[in-house]
């Protein structure tokens, strides 16, 4: 039985802020009737005292004034500091007895010394996190860990900024880390990302790197997270009765998933889900209960996933096939040698003072003999759509494949990447490949994954 | 839920600053300089919304006495317009404590309007405002010495261009 009893206190522990704990508890109290007005009062002239004290230590005695936004900061460290110490004692009921019999300036005291242990846990997780670090491409994940948290050891200052996070941590967690602030926030982070580390330890570095590469080859790039697609494939091949560290998915795999999945509510596939961790837990040989734990939470978002994946019949993009981006691809394309620069310019000059297309197109068949100088062209050329048509139309598929590869359309990154006829001529073959067949379109598209420009 | 800072404008408080300024007169009366009580009153009101008219909080005792007590001594200062003064060197005082981004602590920078006030500026509060404390706090932004005036250096340049000829 894990039921323990739980003492009642007439303030609701619910309601009250993680991050604002201290103001959310004077609150809660004064509305619960907990703290007399009188109380009320003393407690915020206290708070103004703090201030004023913090102040004169943070002028140095130099200055009587401060402005407003640095006070509203000063006071918000304090007031966090105390909140630190309060959450650190038993219950709600001995957190309001210390704030009625003791002075603030106490409880702020304690509260430094409960940040400087609570640094030491940060310390303390961060080598967790460290040792435990995952080999992998995605550059959030490793910035994150690598450099992400030295602005917070390196400078984070309990005295006036206790509240704020002085770090760049850009890689999201299953669990992100809200309603906390300063070390409990880093805490809690490191704490989760931990979690996430130790279950990747138990797959091979090189399968995840397939599993990612299968969920978006450029994931190295993206800000997701990885242990959820770890979790969703391994979670697929225990409902598989397949070994986890598989984590592979075959379309008849997909196809028996889909079978085994689609007619259940949301509640009946989280419990099969809860299920299928348990048993991964086991055959996993996973002991860290609160490992355990993270992944049982981590369902609440895992099962709307693959419910949605059922739904809209994209089983796949739940459960990813893996995919290794290192296999050579089959085809070998030269693009040819390129033209001498001279007549290079003497034939774009002549193409660019052509009046009618006709003439353009006469000197494309006449002097154009290599894909290198005909992309060349199509860049500099500064053809209109309609014009680009026409030149692409006069390609083969292969050369398309070719010229689709080394020139995808992705506007939000390509516009500070590339220059304006660059994108011109990337637009223009996005425009022609959206005319063409279906099946020519999508053979050109597969030959573009498996082609290497030489 | 956030937890403003709320200034405590307790009357209280305010009548407490006023007879810590009227303590002041004690030793201004050699100079033959006194505030009336109701002077001294309008004093901390000033400073009240010159605080909040800069966006700055002030704990503790204020600079109204630290202002008094430095200016005391000036001669362009008479009972005439004591009050007027001492209002405005208050309000002056609490703009460049932003305008120098509080690099300056209070002591240095009222001694700087002290000196400007009784030297180059000959009691002018204008001059001082608009002239010599602005370039103080340029020059203490940019990192320069607060006396530092470009001013003197092309006067100094046209001086030796005039030697030259």
């Amino acid at each position: 039985m894990n039921n323990k009893i739980k003492k009642q206190s007439i303030i609701d522990g619910e309601k009250l802020s993680g991050e604002f704990y201290f103001q959310s508890l004077l609150q809660e109290a004064y509305v619960k009737g907990v703290l007399s007005p009188k109380e009320s009062e003393r407690i915020q002239l206290e708070c103004l005292k703090l201030l004023a004290d913090s102040t004169e230590r943070f002028t140095r005695g130099q200055s009587s004034s401060i402005r407003v936004e640095i006070a509203q900061g000063i006071m918000a460290s304090n007031l966090f500091t105390i909140g630190i110490y309060l959450k650190s004692l038993p219950d709600l009921d001995t957190a309001i007895f210390h704030i009625q019999n003791e002075p603030l300036e106490k409880l702020y005291e304690y509260g430094l010394a409960v940040l400087k242990r609570k640094i030491n846990v940060a310390h303390y997780f961060y080598n967790r996190v460290c040792k435990s670090k995952l080999k992998t491409a995605n550059q959030a994940y490793n910035i994150t860990i690598d450099q992400g948290f030295k602005p917070f050891f390196e400078s984070y200052e309990i005295n006036f900024h206790a509240h704020e996070i002085p770090s760049d941590i850009d890689y999201q967690l299953i669990h992100p880390v809200t309603d906390l602030a300063g070390v409990e926030f880093v805490i809690k982070y490191l704490e989760n990302l931990y979690y996430e580390n130790l279950f990747c330890s138990y797959f091979d570095a090189d399968t995840i790197h397939e599993v990612m590469s299968g969920y978006d080859p450029s994931y190295k790039y993206l800000l997701d997270n990885i242990c959820a697609q770890v979790l969703q494939n391994a979670l697929g091949c225990q409902l598989l009765s397949a070994p986890p560290d598989r984590l592979d998915f075959s379309p008849a795999d997909l196809n028996a998933l889909d079978k085994k999945l689609k007619n259940h509510s949301q509640a009946e596939l989280q419990t099969q889900l809860e299920t299928a961790v348990r048993e991964l837990v086991t055959d996993l040989k996973l002991t860290n209960r609160s490992l355990k734990k993270y992944l049982l939470t981590s369902l609440t978002k895992i099962t709307p996933t693959v419910f949605q994946g059922l739904t809209i019949h994209s089983l796949n993009k739940v459960f990813v096939p893996r995919y290794n981006p290192n296999i050579k691809p089959i085809i070998h394309y030269n693009m040819g040698i390129k033209m001498d620069d001279n007549a290079y310019r003497d034939m774009i000059t002549e193409f660019l003072s052509c009046r009618f297309f006709e003439d353009k197109l006469a000197i494309i068949k006449e002097q154009i003999k290599t894909l290198a100088d005909m992309e060349d062209l199509l860049i500099a050329g500064e053809l209109e759509s309609t014009e680009a048509t026409m030149i692409f139309g006069l390609l083969e598929d292969i050369e398309l494949a070719v010229l689709t590869k080394r020139h995808p359309l992705h506007p939000a990154i390509d516009a500070i990447d590339f220059s304006a006829s660059e994108i011109r001529m990337q637009q223009n073959l996005d425009a022609y490949l959206r005319t063409l067949p279906r099946a020519r379109l999508a053979e050109i598209l597969s030959m573009a994954t498996t082609i290497e420009v030489v | 839920m956030s937890f403003e800072l709320k200034l405590f404008d307790s009357y209280l408080i305010e009548k407490q600053a006023v007879s810590e300024v009227l303590l002041c007169n004690n030793i201004t009366a050699d100079y033959a300089l006194v505030l009336s009580e109701e002077q001294a009153l309008e004093l901390v009101e000033t400073r009240s919304h010159s605080l909040k008219n800069v966006g700055r909080v002030e704990f503790g005792g204020g600079i109204i006495e630290k202002v008094i007590l430095t200016f005391a001594d000036s001669p362009y200062i008479s009972q005439y317009r004591y009050a007027e003064i001492i209002n405005e060197l208050v309000e002056v005082f609490y703009y460049f404590k932003n305008e120098t981004l509080d690099l300056m602590s209070d002591d240095d920078l009222i001694g700087y309007m002290k000196k400007y006030f009784d030297g180059v500026c000959q009691g002018s509060l204008d001059q001082l405002k608009y002239r010599e404390l602005e370039r103080m706090a340029k020059n203490v932004r940019l990192g320069l010495d607060p006396d530092y005036n470009d001013l003197y250096d092309s006067e100094k340049l046209m001086n030796d261009e005039d030697e030259d000829e």
